[in-house]
């Protein structure tokens, strides 16, 4: 059985290790997977092609900051040999168990995203292996580079892949927590923060009123030469965790986070502490074991106020409650063509996977389109056709791409068959 | 610490490798059939670590050369790593003598021709550490791959009689008598997920086991619980499992 970070839809299916030195892609209809961390159904497929074996570091050059890999590194390890050498990735995610090619197919974004764009903007060229036509290198601005690039794997299998780093004099970051009660007080302390480099905010959304509480995050690079990565051992769940996940528990939990995060707060905090907080527990999606189900979208800025509200509204009265929300103010778009990024504002949100979830989700999704704005595809399991057209209109570009390059019957994903890519 | 892997393009070997990086190894030679797959790891520790990579070519099978092989090494190593194997097809062993010839050459023959000029340099000098990757499948022949099991219970029997020869001269020999592990060699079986472990793990207590001074160890530690028990099945009733 093979699933997404989310669970469900699992299904079975064929895992075949993309081997060192690959040059074909299989015969059967495939798609190639990572390190799984997308949630729905990205990296499903009858054929998977794992590229875990691709890990092989192939360059770096310590004085220009690039470096060349295989596709299948994890940014861990990446940042482990980088760091101690004075770079760092310029798009950091939420979890360093994400692959490099994971990255680039869902054109990831970080804290620092309003400064530097998605991880698409490091990328100095990538080598691709089409079926039928072998290895292609792919640079940026050409068509296949905004295809693949935020293309969720729709164009082949990202091999190799030549990076520009960033220069970094520490692996810690200088920090402050900034509380806040409502979206209006978040909005301009975020204003007041937007030269920070890294910025997040955590919200309390799992209450009855439409939001308890929250608190921006704002960090900056340390300067403090310590550029040594360690990270902490991840902590196993206690066994029958999941069970004590409720509704009520997680109110509890937001309460404790609320509590915690509505005091100002200051120091200096390690890589780990600051970007992967939830890697620190190991595989957490366990504790929603009958599916976990995360809604991330994007509003333009223009909009962004009354299409949040409007969604808070219409999570107000339902009975779900997200147990777990952040919210961060995005900068401006790239041109691929399925790059999730836009200027405005980006909201996830944990729930378990239910009924009565999908039904608001879809509810989430009117109001997302009707604002101009979009879901992010590498949390998505169940968007529709139709909304995913509205919400992505240069679809037809990369439809027509695969039609033309012979790809729509030879890299295909349950996520390419649900979205009719 | 110098290092020599033989077998080098494995994915355990190259896991050992970047463990031993932590234990303080600083070059390595990296022998092999394939220069492309060589390159490519030597690549990725080169640029992994502040390591000095070479490679050379190396064929488990060409024992008339491997005496010639080891003097032509640009140094005696400190550690020697060993991960050549074939696990070859079980029933195509049973017809095809030249197969079944490849299977005990790659797992064991060509291990003795190697191991032994090295163990004569590292004893002359008076140091350094062998580790091999044995098997649990050597632990007790079953009829899905004994020919690949018999090769690497001829291993073991070796390398317990090198452990005692060298043991006066300061020459270690470590026996990792390895479980169920995500390679190319095990990747058309259909094993039970569980039992399955990453190269990473696999490698890195390999160079633990080595640095330690371990004699056999089981990788993971697991599997001397398992193989405490199929080993103490006894025989007229072994014989009749479908094993």
């Amino acid at each position: 059985m093979c699933a997404g970070w989310g669970f469900r839809p699992g299904r079975q299916a064929a895992l075949v290790e993309a081997q060192p030195l690959i040059d074909r892609w299989p015969e059967a209809p495939a798609i190639a997977r990572g390190a799984g961390r997308a949630y729905g159904d990205a990296a499903l497929s009858d054929t998977l092609l794992s590229t875990r074996q691709l890990d092989a570091l192939i360059a770096f050059d310590s004085k220009a900051g690039t470096l060349v890999c295989e596709a299948g590194l994890s940014l861990a390890e990446l940042l482990e040999v980088t760091l101690p050498r004075g770079w760092i990735l310029p798009v950091i995610p939420g979890t360093r168990f994400v692959s490099v090619g994971g990255a680039i197919a869902a054109d990831i974004h970080g804290k620092n995203h309003h400064h530097q764009g998605a991880f698409s903007s490091a990328v100095v060229w990538l080598d691709l292996l089409l079926p039928g036509q072998g290895i292609v290198r792919v640079e940026p601005g050409e068509p296949l580079f905004l295809a693949t690039c935020g293309g969720m794997g729709l164009t082949g299998l990202v091999v190799r892949v030549a990076l520009q780093l960033l220069p970094a004099a520490s692996a810690e970051v200088d920090w402050q927590r900034l509380p806040c009660s409502d979206l209006e007080q978040l909005r301009a302390l975020s204003d007041k923060h937007a030269s920070d480099t890294y910025s997040v905010a955590w919200l309390d959304l799992s209450g009855k009123q439409a939001m308890r509480g929250g608190s921006l995050g704002v960090g900056e690079l340390a300067d403090d030469g310590n550029t040594q990565v360690k990270w902490q051992s991840s902590l196993p769940l206690p066994p029958l965790a999941d069970w004590f996940v409720s509704d009520t528990t997680m109110r509890l939990a937001n309460d404790f986070l609320r509590w915690r995060e509505m005091r100002h707060s200051r120091g200096r905090v390690s890589l780990e502490a600051f970007f992967f907080p939830l890697d620190r527990i190991n595989r957490w999606n366990r504790l929603y074991r009958r599916g976990l189900l995360q809604y991330q979208f994007v509003v333009p800025e223009n909009s962004s106020s009354v299409a949040i509200g409007e969604l808070l509204d219409r999570l107000a009265r339902s009975s779900a409650r997200p147990y777990l929300s952040v919210w961060k103010r995005m900068g401006a778009a790239n041109d691929n063509w399925l790059s999730f990024p836009m200027a405005g504002e980006t909201l996830a949100m944990d729930f378990p996977r239910r009924p009565d979830v999908l039904k608001l989700f879809n509810d989430f999704d009117s109001i997302v389109a009707e604002h101009g704005g979009r879901v992010y595809l590498a949390k998505d399991a169940r968007l529709s056709v139709d909304m995913f057209r509205a919400m992505y209109p240069n679809w037809t570009s990369l439809a027509e791409l695969r039609e033309s390059m012979g790809l729509a019957g030879t890299v295909v994903s349950d996520l390419s068959t649900r979205l009719q890519l | 610490m110098k290092v020599l892997i033989l077998g080098a393009t494995s994915p355990i070997a190259v896991a050992t490798a970047r463990a031993l990086t932590a234990e303080g190894a600083s070059a390595f030679v990296l022998a092999g059939r394939s220069p492309d797959k060589l390159k490519r790891v030597a690549d990725d520790l080169a640029a992994r670590f502040d390591v000095e990579v070479d490679t050379s070519h190396y064929d488990a099978v060409d024992w008339q050369n491997h005496a010639s092989w080891v003097a032509d090494l640009p140094w005696v190593p400190d550690a020697v790593v060993v991960a050549t194997g074939l696990l070859g097809e079980q029933d195509q062993a049973q017809t095809d003598a030249e197969h079944a010839q490849a299977i005990l050459t790659c797992n064991f023959n060509g291990v003795v021709t190697t191991l032994e000029p090295l163990a004569q340099a590292m004893q002359a000098r008076g140091s350094g550490v062998i580790g091999v990757m044995g098997s649990v499948a050597g632990l007790r022949g079953r009829q899905s791959n004994y020919v690949y099991g018999s090769a690497k219970a001829g291993l073991h029997a070796y390398l317990s009689g090198l452990r005692n020869r060298l043991f006066a001269d300061g020459v270690h020999v470590t026996t990792a008598l390895i479980g169920w592990v995500r390679t190319p060699m095990t990747a058309e079986f259909d094993l039970p997920a569980a039992l399955v472990s990453e190269p990473a793990k696999v490698g890195q207590g390999l160079a633990k086991a080595m640095v330690r001074g371990n004699s056999v160890v089981y990788l993971p530690g697991y599997w001397r619980l398992i193989m405490w028990v199929i080993r103490s099945i006894p025989e007229t009733l072994f014989k009749r499992l479908k094993l």
